[in-house]
Formats: C-alpha cells, structure tokens, sequence
C-alpha cells in the first residue's frame, strides 16, 4: 500500500498520529506529514482507522 | 455474519452516509449498497462551506469527497436528486419522492439535519448556510463593500463572519446571548474569540435579537402570518432592525441559528424520535434499521446518556461504527468527540466534553497569547474530560490520549 496525503485539505486534527504514530506527524503548523509512505503490512489497521476517521478526509490508501 | 445478507440503503449522502458506505467495504462486506441523496451534487465536506468555498479559495469541487476515482471504486449506487419520503418497516423498503421503492435488509438513517430559520418575510438575501448551493448564493452576496448581517454568533456565523470581513464585507452579527459559545468553550475562549472578531471589525450586537428583517417597503414585524412574496418575485433585504429598534443596512442576511433533524417522513415507522433518531450504544434504531451523523440521538455509553452531536469527526467515527455493527462487529460506539471551528488565522480545537461547571484550568501558554491549552476536569483535580486548543494544533494529540486514558 501506498499513503497519500493531500496537505491543502488537512485541518490539523491530529487524528492521524493518534490511531498511527509510525506513520502520520505533524508539522510546525499542525499540517499531516507522511513518514512513512510504503509502511508494512502490520502497521495497515492504524492507517485505515486514520484514513476512515480523518475529519478533512485528507489521507487515503493507493493500493499497489 | 461477516456479512449482512442483503441489500444495505443509505439514505443520505453527506459524510456520514459515505463512511458508511466506505466502512462497509472497508470490513469486506461485498453485496450491495445504495446511496440516496436529496442533492444533486455527490458526497462533500461542509466544513469548507463557509471558509474555503465561501471565500473563493476553492472551486466547490475540492470540496468533495473521495474525488480521483476513489468513490467509483466503492461499487455504491448512487440515488442522487432523490429525496427518501417514507419506510416500509415490515416489508423492508424505502420510499422515494420519485415514486419508487428500494428493498433493504438493512437501512441506515444518515439524513443530517437543516438549518432553523427565522419567521421573516420573502426576501432576495435572506440565507441559510448549509449545502453546497447555499454557499454558491450567499458567496454571490459577499462583494467587497457589502454589507452583512448574521443572526447569530454561534460557530457558523462567526466563521462566516470572519470570511466575509476578509473579502471587505461590513459586518454585524446579532446574538441574544450576553456571552455566545461560553458552553461550548469555557467562558475564556468564548471571551478571546468574540474580541478576535471585534479586533477585524466584525460589530458584536450581543443582548439583542432581530425584531424585523426588512426590504424596501415596511412590512409587520414578524412573526408574520402568512407572509408572501410581492408579485414578480421577492424584493431585496435593504434593513434589519434589532430588538433595541436600532437599524443596519443590510445587502445580505445570515441566518445562523442552529440546525435541528428532518423527522417528519419517519412519523409512524415505529422508531423513537426525540430530536434526531434514538438509538441504543451500537446505533441501532431498531430492527434492521441504523442511524448516523447529525441526525442520531444515540445512547454513549461512557458518558451514559443519549447524545447527538453534529460534528463533522462524529459523522466519519458513527458511520464507521454502524458499519462495522451491520457486518455484525457488536461494538459500542462511545468516542472521544472532536470538533474544531476556524476564524481568521485561529484554530480552535475541542477533544472531549466541557461539561457545565467544568473546572477550566489554563495548561499551557497564556489567554492573551497566540497559542494556549485549556484543561477540563469534573472537578480540580480530577480526571480531565475535555481540552481545548488555541492555535494549538500539534500540541492536542496528547491530550486527546490523556482524555482517552480514562474514558
């Protein structure tokens, strides 16, 4: 899987680095930052709770 | 089940009805979904209604869901323009304005809700902010120079407010309370917020009501009895006049008073209704019947009582709920509630509850700076329930995990 993140929609939630820390962060102004884009399988219930709950619906899954 | 047999129906097409949809497939369940929509337009984000689309910044169309494909892949029939009107619950069907009838095993009830309106005359000028149309017409209204009244200074009319002044808007909003938002916030970020507006010129008549919206002719106050349009059509709003008499011109009004559920096409389908669809802690209305988003009243089992809350987190987490219960999970829903309202260049943001008589500790930062954290416990020194953030954005995830700690 692949983790896309459109920042113009993000409204800095935080959402994302609650349900996925590996992943997802924040930047200065709060805005998601994708550390990881390729993570591992383990990591994908966390990626997908992000993704599904997202309020800005700015981060979603590309499958390979 | 993994798997409910049969055909699921949506009805609502908004974020709610959509993460429905979305956690439906999501859990793996393969059968077929409908969504009936009473919109034209397909699922889209309503926070962007009243900054981002209202101001211009984006095309309506950023504005919606799951674009670039993705919502095609969900495999959903859309039922769009098509406004649900009534349901069979003993044969299992919904009703559709045009006529026709779509059999369900399970329904799901993510309708929303609409926006309270005032008794007021038909006048050109006169909105409400709800859909996507409603933020196209009040935008053609927002020219440099005009002038705007919103009636009432809850979180829409003060974004509303805010978006307005930075296109060169005059503004006045209107409110009744003393001190707008003092539940929602704490009475120190209600305070802050209403002088972030009066600091861009926004003019507070806080105290006061509407007593007339007014076009060029003098009309009764209302509330009007029947009132109607002039022949040839409605004519502009020209004034407001406010319960203290005083007058302000007006190009264009915002009526910003709240919203409440759309229940009268479920009177006498069995299911409880009492401001919005009661449901039990899975968001269960009752057989083979869900709801979700603005429009259910469900029981939260961890604050142990039914709440509805039209939150914009809410309508992703319940319909993610709902899903998964449908697919046959059994979990209660009893989320950590998230909300967050945007005015100029503040954010503020809410994780958790601000009960009344919460004690309201300052955590970080100062009131008067450009960032601050406010802690809400039941009681000093007791567990905290709620917390808020002032341009705070990176330091509320760890509130929101010392919330969920003892949820």
């Amino acid at each position: 899987m692949k983790v896309v993140a459109d920042r113009e929609l993000c409204t800095g939630s935080g959402y994302c680095v609650v349900a996925c820390e590996q992943v997802f962060a924040q930047d200065d102004d709060g805005l998601v930052v994708i550390l990881d884009e390729r993570p591992d399988e383990s990591l994908r219930p966390g990626v997908e709770e992000a993704v599904a709950n997202c309020p800005a619906a700015c981060i979603w899954v590309e499958e390979d | 089940m993994s798997g409910a047999a049969g055909p699921v129906v949506v009805v609502g097409a908004g974020a709610a009805g959509l993460s429905v949809a979305a956690g439906l497939r999501r859990l793996g369940y393969r059968g077929p979904v409908t969504v009936v929509g009473e919109e034209r337009h397909p699922p889209y984000d309503r926070p962007p209604l009243s900054k981002q689309v209202l101001a211009g910044a984006w095309p309506a169309e950023r504005a919606y869901l799951m674009a670039g494909g993705r919502l095609e892949k969900l495999d959903v029939a859309w039922e769009l323009a098509e406004r649900a009107v009534g349901i069979d619950r003993k044969d299992r069907a919904v009703a559709l304005s045009s006529g026709r009838e779509i059999p369900y095993a399970q329904l799901v009830i993510a309708t929303g809700v609409a926006p309270r309106t005032l008794p007021a005359p038909d006048l050109e000028g006169v909105h409400v902010l709800r859909t996507m149309d409603d933020a196209a017409a009040l935008r053609e209204r927002l020219a440099p120079g005009a002038r705007l009244v919103v009636v009432g200074a809850g979180f829409l009319g003060l974004e509303v407010a805010a978006t307005a002044r930075r296109r060169g808007v005059a503004v006045t909003v209107v409110e009744p309370l003393q001190a707008p938002l003092a539940d929602r916030l704490g009475e120190l970020t209600a305070r802050r917020l209403l002088r972030l507006h009066a600091e861009n010129g926004v003019e507070l008549a806080t105290g006061l009501g509407v007593e007339a919206i007014l076009g060029e002719h003098e009309p009764p106050p209302f509330p009007l009895e029947g009132a109607g349009g002039e022949p040839g059509g409605p004519e502009p709003v020209r004034r407001v006049r406010l319960s203290d008499g005083a007058i302000r011109d007006a190009d264009a009004v915002l009526v910003a008073i709240g919203c409440q559920p759309q229940l009268d096409w479920l009177r006498g389908s069995g299911l409880e209704l009492d401001d919005g669809i009661v449901c039990d802690g899975r968001c269960s209305a009752g057989e083979g019947v869900w709801a979700a988003g603005d429009v259910a009243r469900w029981y939260h089992p961890r604050l142990q009582r039914h709440i509805r809350i039209e939150h914009r987190m809410n309508a992703n987490e319940q319909g993610q709920a709902v899903a998964a219960n449908i697919v046959g999970r059994g979990e209660d829903f009893a989320p950590v509630p998230f909300f967050w309202t945007d005015h100029y260049d503040v954010k503020v943001q809410v994780w958790g509850v601000i009960p009344a008589g919460a004690a309201a500790e300052l955590v970080e930062g100062s009131e008067d700076g450009d960032s601050f954290v406010v802690a809400f416990r039941e009681r000093p020194g007791g567990r905290m329930v709620g917390a808020l953030g002032w341009n705070a954005m990176r330091a509320m995830p760890r509130y929101r995990s010392e919330i969920a700690a003892s949820w």
